[in-house]
């Protein structure tokens, strides 16, 4: 028995200045622009992370309310926002542009109001769109950059908005992330893969750059087909086992967080979603079991 | 049922009765029951025993009673273990307002 979270607490508007110095920018999407302050060594990594997302100048002396301040300061870059009860600093440019992503997403999904948002990856096979939902370290993430190397398209590998009328997952154009170093087990195709398309990379991340073709643009919608729970285990057989949909429906309720709409209308989309799924546990080892157990249920 | 409801943010009462809040709302996949609170936007899901529990609670009930109840349907299982677990059940439904004490 458990107990799903509240909505989100009350929005603390308190580290949001008012008028702001530096560059701001709009992003397709969002109400509000963001704004960023003496983050010129930031923009490399976040224009190639976010791949789609589309920034546009705006004049600093307008009355603007960011969404979102990233100000480079003595001690790193230091982030407020509404979704954090004290700002958040990172010395590394690419942490600070990861932990940033986390405020862009609840941004973009408090100004699309009809969304849902899964925390787990997603990736389009010949059946439709299957996601994975997150569970601690049974790597949704390198198990959705392998797919999209052997023909899977790479919807997400962290977030994934559901849209609202027909249940549609919605590709968010953002790198892939994979931690370093990459497994023992990792195939040498697969680390030459990552390697052929390696973006922004600090000592413990490697962002991969993924192509259009293996990952689509921002807004590509795809229905869902399949929801499959990872479970790493090297002790048993790999399998790809049918799961209980009581199992599978708890686990995307605690997945969700975009809790703007009513509890009820949550969990009935959600319920919509399961019922028509695929969904299954997969039980693995490594990538390669991973890919021919999926391909052979849903097909690359 | 509901008309006495009080509320209920205290302890669970020995010897009071407890009665469904008529406004939850509930949704079932396979065999297990997932409860929504509309006034508090809160999603509760049952396991084994509080989804037999809430099928079978049609009138208000007190802990001794719901505890007496589980141990007749499952003779094998410890009674302290079903007491606890019927104890839980009451504290998880009541802090949210799924059901309240009705005397």
């Amino acid at each position: 028995m458990g107990d799903c979270p509240q909505r989100f607490r009350p929005l603390q508007s308190r580290y949001i200045p008012l008028h702001v110095k530096g560059e701001l920018f709009t992003i397709k999407g969002l109400r509000n622009p963001v704004a960023l302050i003496n983050c010129e060594s930031l923009y490399p990594h976040l224009f190639m992370i976010l791949r789609d997302w589309q920034f546009e100048r705006v004049d600093p002396s307008d009355n603007h309310h960011p969404v979102i301040t990233i100000q480079n300061t003595e001690r790193g870059f230091q982030r407020q926002s509404r979704w954090l009860s004290k700002p958040a600093t990172f010395r590394n440019p690419v942490d600070a542009v990861c932990d940033f992503i986390v405020d862009l997403i609840h941004a973009y999904i408090a100004d699309n109001e009809d969304l849902l948002c899964l925390h787990c990856a997603a990736v389009e096979f010949k059946q439709g769109l299957v996601i994975f939902p997150n569970t601690y370290r049974a790597g949704k993430s390198i198990l959705s950059v392998k797919l999209a190397s052997c023909g899977g398209r790479l919807f997400s590998d962290d977030v994934l908005p559901i849209t609202a009328q027909e249940p549609l997952g919605m590709a968010l154009g953002i790198l892939p992330r994979l931690r370093l170093p990459l497994p023992e087990t990792s195939d040498q195709t697969f680390v030459d893969f990552a390697a052929k398309r390696e973006g922004p990379k600090n000592s413990r991340y490697l962002y991969v750059s993924l192509t259009e073709h293996e990952q689509p643009s921002f807004g590509t919608m795809a229905p869902i087909c399949g929801i499959t729970i990872l479970q790493r285990d090297r002790t048993n057989k790999p399998a790809l086992m049918i799961a209980k949909k009581n199992f599978v429906l708890k686990d995307v309720i605690l997945r969700n967080f975009a809790r703007q709409n009513p509890a009820l209308e949550i969990v009935d989309r959600l319920c919509s979603i399961v019922e028509e799924a695929k969904c299954y546990t997969l039980r693995y080892a490594d990538l390669d079991q991973a890919v021919t157990l999926l391909e052979d249920a849903f097909g690359l | 049922m509901n008309s006495k409801r009080q509320k209920n943010k205290g302890p669970i009462k020995q010897g009071h009765h407890y009665a469904k809040n008529h406004k939850i709302v509930e949704r079932r996949m396979d065999d297990t029951v997932f409860l929504v609170n509309p006034e508090t936007d809160t999603v509760l899901y049952l396991n084994q025993l509080g989804t037999a529990m809430w099928n079978v609670w049609t009138e208000p009930v007190s802990i001794e009673e719901a505890t007496q109840t589980v141990q007749q349907a499952f003779p094998d299982v410890p009674p302290k273990e079903i007491a606890r677990d019927v104890d839980e059940l009451f504290k998880q439904l009541s802090k949210k307002d799924f059901v309240a004490p009705c005397d």
